[in-house]
């Protein structure tokens, strides 16, 4: 290929949107020539007049919110919870030894098997889905987070105590710092995971919500409205996704970069 | 079996940091017990650059590590100013073998940092930082993070981070061992300097014997594994020193033959110890 070409630059990002053009137009056209069936796979067209509908009717903001709000708060909870209890793990490896096989253990199960439990105890409101979105974070920034506490440098940790640092000033200045990049991939991932969280438990039961109407589309045979439902998740989990990378270039200035 | 070149020197200075028969013991990750430092004692005098030298895992980061308190000696005292010390004394600066700079703090962060573990406020110590960073020869890089800086820099600002503190004692645990030559040569000349300046107590470990004779007053010379006191020599060379031309000095290669006659069996000791190549057959 010629140097000219490879040399225009076209962002990352508008590759992507690119690509996904791309895809629909395909999906499009062979719908259009009547090789894909809209009763099972439906159609860009549709999905888009869908969506439209959806978003003139206050739909998207009413349950989009919901679930956005549900899967905020667990990824607050979860994460703060998680956090904490990686540095009290950290720091009293005793306890870390009699629990985590216990914390292994639960991770291990399929937290939808929660499901009819976290009903029955918060309710079918937005309680029993922010309990199950914090629950699936929760395992993410604990493993995470305690793999950075017990990856943290010992060298750093004898300088600051040299210095004549006590426990709380070497945690402030090393440990937690040292942890940061292990906070932000925990991010990254508890992102998803609490969103999945929060759609996890609207399918369990529930009235409102992204969970709910796909739940409830599917129910009815109404494919489009599913693959709407889907399109805006995708949507909603990127541009989540393009936040915490964007915050992640800001913190970690300090850190050398691979490219 | 302690061999003394000449007895002029700090010996008639106050004691500053002493050993007595420190013992140390490692229990490694197979098991085995590893005897790291064997029955060392030794007196370091106030104002003194001493050097202690040994071949690679001889024990002499294992004493360093002893003397300021970050291991526990199985048997032993640590005397500082005449009183035993236990655990962390204030009194120690100690630049590690590592690096040990925090790579999420800015040079100036990284030279205020004992400063702030102190509690002194933000003004003060950004001012008493500032100061050190210029004398280092780092104007121009306040605000850069270590990954942006030289190897020869970063040893600039760990100097740097350590005299912030003003300890009275120094600790330098092979501090320019990765450096290129050239570099290592500044980097020592203004150890001398600052030593001068300061009148700082200096322990300064290597495994180059040249490095040892230019800088110190003192050599000790620690056995392979398990680290003993094997010989002390005082290094005659006339002060201030120049660490580029030093080597010329009528009396420094004499020096050199002198030691590195006793080094070099523990250089042949220690490589039995590692094992030999096989003979290709
Ligand atoms: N934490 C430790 N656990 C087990 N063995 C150790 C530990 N630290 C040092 N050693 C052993 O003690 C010996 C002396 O180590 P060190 O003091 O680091 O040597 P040097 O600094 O002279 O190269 C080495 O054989 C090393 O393997
Ligand atoms: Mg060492």
């Amino acid at each position: 290929m010629s140097a000219k070409f490879r040399n225009i630059r076209i962002p990352a990002l508008i590759q992507t949107v690119l690509l996904v053009m791309a895809l629909f137009l395909i999906w499009e056209l062979a719908t259009r020539a009547g090789k894909v069936d809209t009763f099972f796979f439906s159609s860009p067209n549709l999905i888009g007049n869908d969506i439209v509908k959806m978003w003139t009717s206050g739909d998207i903001s009413k349950h989009v919110g919901i679930t956005f709000k549900e899967a905020f708060y667990g990824l607050i909870y979860g994460g703060v919870f998680g956090t904490l209890c990686a540095f009290i793990f950290g720091m009293n490896k005793k306890l870390h030894n009699i629990l985590f096989p216990i914390i292994v253990g639960m991770n291990g199960l399929p937290k939808l098997a929660l499901g009819p439990l976290l009903i029955f105890w918060f309710g079918i409101g937005i309680e029993s889905k922010i309990v199950m979105s914090a629950v699936m974070v929760f395992f993410i920034f604990l493993f995470n987070i305690y793999a950075g506490y017990c990856n943290v440098d010992v060298t750093l940790i004898n300088a600051v105590r040299m210095m004549g640092g006590n426990q709380w000033q070497i945690i402030r200045k090393v440990i937690w710092p040292s942890c940061i990049p292990w906070f932000l991939v925990s991010l990254r991932t508890g992102l998803g995971m609490s969103i999945m969280g929060a759609i996890v438990g609207e399918y369990i039961g529930a009235n409102k919500g992204l969970g709910w109407m796909i739940q409830n589309a599917g129910g009815t045979y109404n494919i489009t409205r599913v693959i709407s439902c889907i399109v805006l998740l995708i949507i909603l989990m990127a541009s989540l996704d393009y936040f915490v990378k964007f915050l992640e270039k800001k913190i970690l200035r300090w850190r050398p970069t691979v490219d | 079996m302690t061999s003394i070149i000449n007895l002029q020197s700090k010996s008639e200075n106050k004691i500053k940091l002493a050993l007595k028969n420190i013992t140390v013991t490692f229990s490694s990750s197979n098991g085995h017990q590893v005897l790291a430092v064997n029955d060392v004692s030794l007196d370091v005098y106030e104002q003194e650059f001493i050097a202690l030298i040994g071949t690679s895992g001889c024990g002499k980061s294992t004493l360093l590590n002893v003397m300021a308190g970050l291991i526990t000696a199985d048997s032993g005292q640590v005397l500082i100013d005449g009183v035993e010390t236990v655990g962390i004394n204030p009194k120690i600066g100690y630049m590690s073998q590592l690096d040990s700079l925090l790579p999420w703090a800015t040079v100036m962060d990284n030279v205020a940092l004992g400063l702030e573990l102190r509690g002194i406020s933000k003004k003060e110590r950004r001012a008493m930082a500032r100061e050190l960073i210029v004398r280092m020869g780092l104007t121009g890089f306040e605000y850069s993070y270590p990954h942006e800086l030289s190897g020869g820099m970063k040893k600039r600002v760990t100097i740097a981070r350590v005299l912030a503190i003003d300890p009275e004692i120094l600790f330098m645990d092979e501090p320019f061992g990765p450096l290129d030559a050239f570099t290592k040569e500044i980097l020592q000349d203004d150890i001398l300097k600052i030593w001068h300046e300061t009148k700082k107590t200096i322990v300064y470990v290597t495994h180059d014997l040249s490095e040892a004779i230019s800088l110190a007053d003192r050599v000790v010379l620690i056995s392979s594994r398990p680290g003993k006191v094997k010989a002390e020599y005082n290094i005659p060379l006339p002060r201030p020193r120049n660490v580029m031309d030093i080597k010329f000095d009528a009396n420094y290669v004499d020096i050199e033959k002198t030691i590195w006659l006793q080094l070099k069996e523990e250089v042949i000791k220690g490589k039995e110890g590692i094992g030999h190549v096989s003979k290709i057959s």
